[in-house]
This record gives structure tokens, C-alpha cells and sequence, in this order.
């Protein structure tokens, strides 16, 4: 059986459509606590609170940057950095272990990251947005 | 070689003791003041296996390797920050672990494009030198000698002075950062003097006791440009000024001991570059160091007779490629290559006219595989070949006399793993 043109492209078409809900369903975003007043970010501050360069918010409290653990966040973390996710931990080990700043903390339970948030008024969380608590505000990027 | 050992164990565990009580007095008080300190640490275990008789430590097939460190930050008030770090290394059948201060500074930042940092500060040269024995950091368990010198750290990592920093972003060149410093170095003379002899000798048979390191001021900076498209490019300079070596040096088993004094001014440059493709991570780093206003003083010997005291330069490089498989995953290679001499690379200079440098000429090709086991826990592997240049014939190699000799390479294999375990 041999497929038409159309009808190629067509099914390509399905499977983009298909693939981009499924993007958009698992779609990471960042996130701080509703405490905090910052207003947005963009993409070059953002890329260097990742990589450990922001240091400080604008009221002087500490960027400390906590992920959760699932690929999709992990990917978000590299595409907005530009750096693959093995170099970024090489980068966090070299910020905790010169005292230049803090090691991303990295998540495998929800419960655990939302307290470190709430204890610590400068984490900026990296979730999916399905995870989104009442007391956060997602982040807006500015590009 | 016979050195006076500073080894006091004693004086170390007395110096562990105290630093324990102090911590453990002042961590409650911080936590009472709401200043809570974040603490990190690692430990790191390794074995360096070799084929030959010639390499690392010369006649060892094998040589262990001890790493661990504890540091500390708190926030004091808005955007300071206070950290330390105290480190231990141990490598081979030394039995010194004395812990060393790395760092303990108060550091402030006025704003992103200003900040001002204060105390025992670690430098910043070329992409590694910050963080030259955590391995953490990178795929290599050795970094590439021909810009990165181990046996130096305690020389050249931290600093007793300031330092400015700072980064400015671009809307369209991406980002600047500069880290400007300036201080002096607080020395243990007698690791300082092993560390240099272990570069600069080859083969010695005399005595040199009672080493006392000076060093004026060192000041320097690094500037790097970040681009928007995976392109990071840096320049180091660091100065050492009248940095002095003294000392009790006989020339040979049975010769008078004399004084011994030399002192010069070391200034280093390195350029670097990394490039990020995906999961691709490519550097190339350039060093290059020049001695000048040499000067060595021995007892009834004259000045820079034996060329010893003279300007030289060196230089050495790297070109490096890491691919980040996966997110535990990573491989890496690279090929280094370093002369003592730039001017005289193949080293017939050197048969007749030089002290014979263990670091004179040599080329290392790496391989090394990286894998984290768990989010604490990273096991490194890694496999070295290495060439190096060695004078044979007489081996007395004085100050004050020259003897015919000739050059031979020798190739060694080795093998390096190591698991490091960090909170």
C-alpha cells in the first residue's frame, strides 16, 4: 500500500499536534514563593541564577534554586541555561565546594521541595506546572 | 634528598581539636541568631596505578590518593555572605594530612556588576584552578598537567588578601564577568619547598634544609566574556612578585653545606575557551609563564653561574572534548603537552647547559569516564598515557658544574579510580 502525499503529511501533522500536548501537558515552570515580590525575570537573569551567577534577588535574599526530579524538568533547566544537565551539577559542585554560592537542590518528593521553599524565602523551584500550589506564583520570562 | 620534616602530629591533632570545639560552640549560637549555617563536604578516595619505573613517584607501581573537605557558609546580612572550607589531601606514602585552611572569607556584593570579597580567597585562573582538587567538578580525575599543576596547589590556589568581581550583561553579547585580586600567600615553607623540589629536580644528590619560601605580593585577575551561543572565552594573569627560596644546600653527599638564596618574579598568563554543543563540552587552554629578574646566591659561587637565575618562559596547553551521555553518564579526553622551556622544546639545551626539571618536557593523552552511582556517590575512572623527558649519563646536576648527559623519553601507562562521597 503506498500513502499519498497528503496523507503523510497529514499523520506527520497528528503526531506534531500529538507530541506538543503532550509537551505542553508536562510543561515545567518556574515557580517562588507567593512571599516573594519578584514581578519577572528574564531569560538572561534567569540562565544566571541556573548556573549560579545571580546570587541575590533585588530585596537581598539568596537565589537558591531547587528542581524536581522528572526528565522534563530537567530538560527545561538545560534549555534555558544551554547547558546539558551533567556540566550544570559539575557547575553547582564547583559554586558549593568554593563558597561562591549554593548547590541547586534537586528533589525526588514533592512534599520535601515545597517545604524547602517555604523555608527558605529566596528558592526559585523549577516543577511541573501541574504541581503548582495556591501559595506559589509562577515566574514570568521575559525573552 | 633529606628535608627537616614539619610533621608534628601532635600539633595537627591538637589543631583538629581545637577547630572541632570551636565549631561545635559556635554552630548553636549561629542557629540562636538565625543565622544558619549551610555545611558541605566530601571525602575522596583514589589509587593512581603506573606501568613503569618512571612517572608520578618514581619505582611505585601504585600511589594512593586522599582528598576530604568541610566548608560552611551563613548569610549574614543582605547579599554578604561568610564561607570557609577546610581541606585535607594526602597523596602517596606521605604521612603529612595536615588540614589547610582553603578559604574563609566575608564577601559582599554591592551589586551584580560590583562586589568586594575579603580574607584567605581561592583564585580564579583559567576554567579549573578554582577548583583544582575537586574532581567533582569534571569528568577528569587529573586535570591536564601542562596548565594545571597539581603538586602547586598549595602554592597557587588561595590567597590571604581582596578581590573585586563583578558581571555585566550585554542585550546582545551575551555576559562580561571580571574577579581582579590582590595579597600574599601564607606559606608552609617545608610543603611549599617539597612541592617545588618534586618539579625541579630530577635527580639530586645534595642536602637543602631549613627552607624558608618568601613571596612580596601576588595580584591578578580573570576576565570572561559568556556568549549567547555556547562560546565562553576567558584571559588570567597572575604576578608573583620577588618570590625567594632560602635555605642550607649542599651540592652532593660530603660537600660543605652553604647558604643558598635565590628570587625572582613569575608572572603567568592563560587563555581559554569552551565551546557547549549539546551534550558536547570542547576547551582548548594556553599557559604561559615567564620568570624574570632572577637572581641566585651560594656561598663562593658567582651570581647565575649557572643559569639557573636567567629569565625563562614556558608554556603548556590542552585541548580537551566531554560528552554528557546521560545525566549520570560522562566521558571525556584530552591531550596536553608542557615545556619548562619554550625555547628549547626538545631539550638539547638542557643536556648541557641546565638543571634537569622533572616537569622539563612531557605529553599526557587521557581518557576518563565518569558515573554517578547515586546523588551522593561518583565512581571516576580514567586511563593516562604519558611521555617525559629524562637526562641520563651523570646524573649530579649542580648548580656549579655541568656534566655530559643525554636525553631519552620515557613512556609510562597508568590507571587512576576513584570514588568520592559528598553531602
Amino acid at each position: 500500500m503506498r500513502l499519498g502525499r497528503r496523507t503523510v503529511t497529514a499523520l506527520l501533522g497528528i503526531v506534531l499536534i500529538f507530541q506538543g500536548a503532550l509537551v505542553c501537558e508536562a510543561r515545567s515552570v518556574f515557580v517562588i514563593h507567593a512571599q516573594n515580590t519578584v514581578e519577572n525575570l528574564n531569560d538572561v537573569n534567569l540562565a544566571g541564577i541556573i548556573k549560579g551567577e545571580v546570587r541575590y534577588w533585588e530585596n537581598g535574599d539568596p537565589t537558591r534554586l531547587a528542581f524536581s526530579s522528572d526528565a522534563e524538568t530537567i530538560k527545561c533547566l538545560e534549555s534555558e541555561s544551554q547547558i546539558p544537565f551533567g556540566r550544570l551539577k559539575n557547575i553547582w559542585t564547583r559554586l558549593a565546594f568554593t563558597g561562591r554560592g549554593f548547590k541547586a537542590k534537586r528533589f525526588q518528593n514533592d512534599s520535601d521541595l515545597f517545604l524547602f521553599m517555604k523555608k527558605n524565602p529566596g528558592a526559585l523551584a523549577c516543577i511541573p506546572e501541574s504541581k503548582v500550589q495556591d501559595w506559589m506564583t509562577i515566574v514570568p520570562i521575559s525573552r | 634528598m633529606d628535608f627537616q620534616t614539619s610533621a608534628n602530629k601532635f600539633a595537627i591533632l591538637r589543631r583538629w581539636l581545637v577547630a572541632l570545639i570551636l565549631a561545635l560552640a559556635v554552630t548553636p549560637c549561629l542557629w540562636a541568631i538565625d543565622l544558619k549555617p549551610t555545611f558541605r563536604g566530601f571525602v575522596s578516595g583514589g589509587i593512581l596505578l603506573q606501568d613503569g619505573e618512571q612517572g608520578l613517584n618514581e619505582g611505585e607501581q601504585h600511589v594512593e590518593l586522599f582528598e576530604a573537605a568541610l566548608n560552611a557558609s551563613i548569610f549574614p546580612f543582605d547579599k554578604t555572605l561568610i564561607s570557609g572550607q577546610v581541606f585535607v589531601f594526602h597523596l602517596g606514602d606521605d604521612d603529612d594530612i595536615d588540614p589547610k585552611l582553603d578559604y574563609l572569607y566575608l564577601d559582599h556584593e554591592v551589586t551584580q556588576e560590583f562586589g568586594l570579597r575579603a580574607g584567605r580567597i581561592r583564585r580564579k585562573e583559567g576554567f579549573f584552578l578554582e577548583t583544582i582538587d575537586i574532581d567533582a567538578t569534571r569528568t577528569f580525575i587529573r586535570l591536564p598537567a601542562g596548565v594545571y599543576v597539581l603538586d602547586l596547589r598549595d602554592i597557587n590556589t588561595s590567597i590571604d588578601g581582596f578581590s573585586v568581581y563583578g558581571t555585566v550583561d550585554t542585550e546582545n553579547w551575551g555576559s562580561f564577568s571580571y574577579d581582579l585580586y590582590g595579597g600574599d600567600i601564607d606559606f608552609d615553607d617545608q610543603d611549599v619547598f617539597d612541592a617545588i623540589s618534586t618539579i625541579a629536580f630530577q635527580s639530586f644528590e645534595g642536602t637543602f634544609t631549613n627552607p624558608a619560601i618568601g613571596l612580596d605580593t601576588i595580584y591578578g585577575g580573570q576576565l570572561r566574556w559568556y556568549s549567547n551561543f555556547g562560546l565562553t572565552l576567558a584571559y588570567s594573569y597572575a604576578r608573583y612578585n620577588d618570590f625567594s627560596i632560602r635555605g642550607d644546600m649542599s651540592l652532593a653527599e660530603g660537600l660543605p653545606v652553604q647558604d643558598y638564596y635565590s628570587e625572582s618574579s613569575l608572572s603567568w598568563h592563560v587563555l581559554s575557551s569552551e565551546y557547549v554543543m549539546d551534550d558536547w563540552v570542547f576547551r582548548a587552554e594556553y599557559l604561559a609563564g615567564r620568570s624574570s629578574d632572577g637572581r641566585v646566591f651560594l656561598d663562593g659561587v658567582p651570581p647565575n653561574s649557572s643559569g639557573f637565575g636567567d629569565s625563562t618562559n614556558l608554556d603548556g596547553w590542552y585541548v580537551s572534548a566531554e560528552r554528557f551521555i546521560s545525566d549520570k553518564l560522562s566521558i571525556g579526553t584530552y591531550y596536553t603537552e608542557y615545556y619548562a622551556d619554550s625555547s628549547d622544546r626538545d631539550g638539547s639545551e638542557l643536556v648541557e647547559d641546565r638543571l634537569v626539571s622533572n616537569m622539563h618536557n612531557f605529553r599526557n593523552l587521557a581518557l576518563g569516564f565518569s558515573y554517578q552511582w547515586r546523588e551522593s556517590t561518583l565512581l571516576k575512572m580514567e586511563a593516562h598515557w604519558q611521555q617525559k623527558l629524562r637526562i641520563v649519563g651523570d646524573s649530579r646536576n649542580t648548580l656549579t658544574e655541568r656534566f655530559p648527559s643525554s636525553r631519552v623519553y620515557d613512556t609510562t601507562l597508568g590507571l587512576a579510580f576513584k570514588v568520592t562521597l559528598s553531602f
